[in-house]
């Protein structure tokens, strides 16, 4: 009996101490806290200005991304409405061959969505790239782009676009710190560039490049996948006014 | 009993306005993540956006003009389609690099005395440092570079469009670039650019002359190129 009520005794002791224990520590975080916040309270209508401008800013850009869709789509429906306008005027069957040219020159301008079997590929910077162990071609560049891009039109490449826009004739590709500024848009990785052309001519030139095979070394450690099929490239109207890169260009006659 | 329930009660009390004090705290920071940074990158998505609609815009009422007039002509009460198809089709074979065109420019001369070589790489990086500089034409050697273009080099020779030249040859690359900013700044970038490359090249004996060139004629892509194929191409409706 009596070694009951000691044992019992004991453990109201030992719960006594935990519950102190924990107070203590309840207390202590508690008193952090307070701090903390008092110490943020010089600070907090700064905070709050910024983020309460950071809403009002994310609320634009997503109504302007909005309005952004819907022009896009209302463009495809006006683009579509030429084509079918074109289809049914009396031009097409009395000067069949002005409306040939007209569609062959836009498609080598880049200017229609077009699809076809070619080839997707997705690089990525080495993973986990430090600045002082890593070299600097751990990470792609521009001129890693625009070199991929070179081998692939040498490998007959018919149309390409890089991160979802289309690869023009004179295309702005260029760093800016550590992400690429293409056009007016800025680019971070997973950079991914698709090709249509022959896909063997293009596979093999890619597979046996030497300059890639380095970076893409476990030495490097540039991350680089392929696949092929079936492949959509946009047209460059989807995100630019083709209008506005043609300014400087007075068309003169051929001569030759 | 009544000790132990009141303690229990305190703990419960204390925990759940350390819980409210810890949801304020990660309220606020993140809201403390929010850095005059974010926000001008936000600023500037904004005017891109902004650009982009404006852009559209206008693009989607030429095309409602554009489709005016073909109305008007299937109609039969206005005539002008003809011309508007016409002028269509000149601007897309301009922008495709299809059409000979003029305007004030630079030329880049290259050469690579013996026993160096031309290199594919200088060229390139040229073209694409032009590119940059908002170059709207480009030639070298007088082919066209059109979206499809490749400058490489195997054995002795540099093929650009499909067409070799001597390795040994001067090269000469054109540029139709704005000529509002060609003497204040887009000759002393690409003089910059010329003093890299030579670095780069040190030991080799090469000469790279830059000039502003008035009226400076860029030819159009020739139909026999390769570049000048789209056979493999599948316009989406």
């Amino acid at each position: 009996m009596h070694s009951g009520n000691s044992t019992d005794h004991r453990s109201s002791e030992l719960l006594r101490q935990e519950i102190k224990l924990l107070l203590f520590v309840l207390l202590i975080m508690f008193g952090i806290s307070i701090s903390v916040m008092i110490k943020n309270i010089g600070t907090h209508n700064e905070v709050e200005e910024i983020f309460s401008q950071y809403e009002a800013i994310q609320n634009e850009l997503n109504t302007l991304v909005h309005n952004n869709e819907s022009l896009l789509r209302q463009q495809k429906t006006l683009e579509n409405k030429r084509r079918d306008l074109l289809d049914s005027l009396e031009i097409k069957t009395k000067r069949p061959e002005l409306i040939q040219e007209l569609r062959s020159a836009r498609l080598l301008a880049g200017l229609e969505t077009v699809t076809g079997i070619g080839l997707t590929i997705t690089m990525n910077d080495k993973e986990g790239y430090d600045p002082l162990v890593d070299k600097s071609d751990a990470l792609i560049h521009d001129g890693t782009i625009t070199y991929i891009i070179n081998l692939l039109n040498g490998a007959g490449a018919r149309a390409l676009s890089f991160n979802g826009t289309r690869i023009t004739a004179v295309p702005q590709i260029y760093c800016i710190g550590p992400t690429i500024l293409f056009y007016s848009r800025r680019l971070a990785p997973p950079y991914v560039i698709i090709a249509i052309g022959p896909i063997e001519e293009m596979l093999a030139v890619l597979e046996t490049d030497r300059y890639l095979q380095r970076i893409t070394s476990n030495e490097v450690g540039i991350r680089m996948e392929i696949q092929t099929g079936q492949v959509v490239i946009p047209t460059f109207s989807e995100y630019e006014n083709f209008r506005e890169h043609i300014t400087h260009l007075e068309a003169t006659r051929n001569e030759d | 009993m009544k000790i132990r329930f009141g303690r229990s009660t305190f703990v419960i009390v204390i925990c759940i306005v350390l819980g409210i004090l810890l949801a304020l705290q990660m309220k606020g920071l993140n809201r403390k993540s929010v850095t005059r940074d974010s926000l001008q990158e936000l600023q500037n998505s904004v005017i891109e956006y902004q650009k982009k609609n404006q852009d559209l815009d206008r693009r989607n009422n030429q095309l409602h003009d554009y489709i005016r007039t073909l109305e008007n002509e299937l109609s039969g009460s206005e005539t002008g389609a003809l011309a508007k198809i016409i002028e269509e089709k000149e601007q897309y074979a301009i922008f495709a690099g299809l059409r000979k065109v003029e305007n004030d420019g630079v030329i880049i001369s290259l050469t690579s005395n013996a026993p160096a070589r031309m290199r594919d790489s200088v060229l390139r990086q040229f073209v694409n440092e032009l590119a940059s500089l908002g170059a709207q034409a480009v030639s070298i050697n007088g082919e066209r570079k059109v979206a499809t273009t490749e400058i490489r080099a195997n054995d002795d020779q540099i093929i650009i469009n499909g067409v070799r030249f001597d390795r040994n040859d001067t090269f000469e690359i054109r540029a139709i670039v704005n000529p509002d900013s060609i003497d204040e700044y887009i000759i002393p970038y690409l003089e910059n650019v010329r003093e890299v490359i030579l670095k780069e090249l040190e030991g080799e004996n090469w000469t790279i002359t830059i000039k502003h060139e008035k009226k400076l004629v860029i030819p159009a892509l020739r139909e026999d190129r390769i570049a000048y194929q789209n056979d493999l191409l599948v316009p989406v409706e």
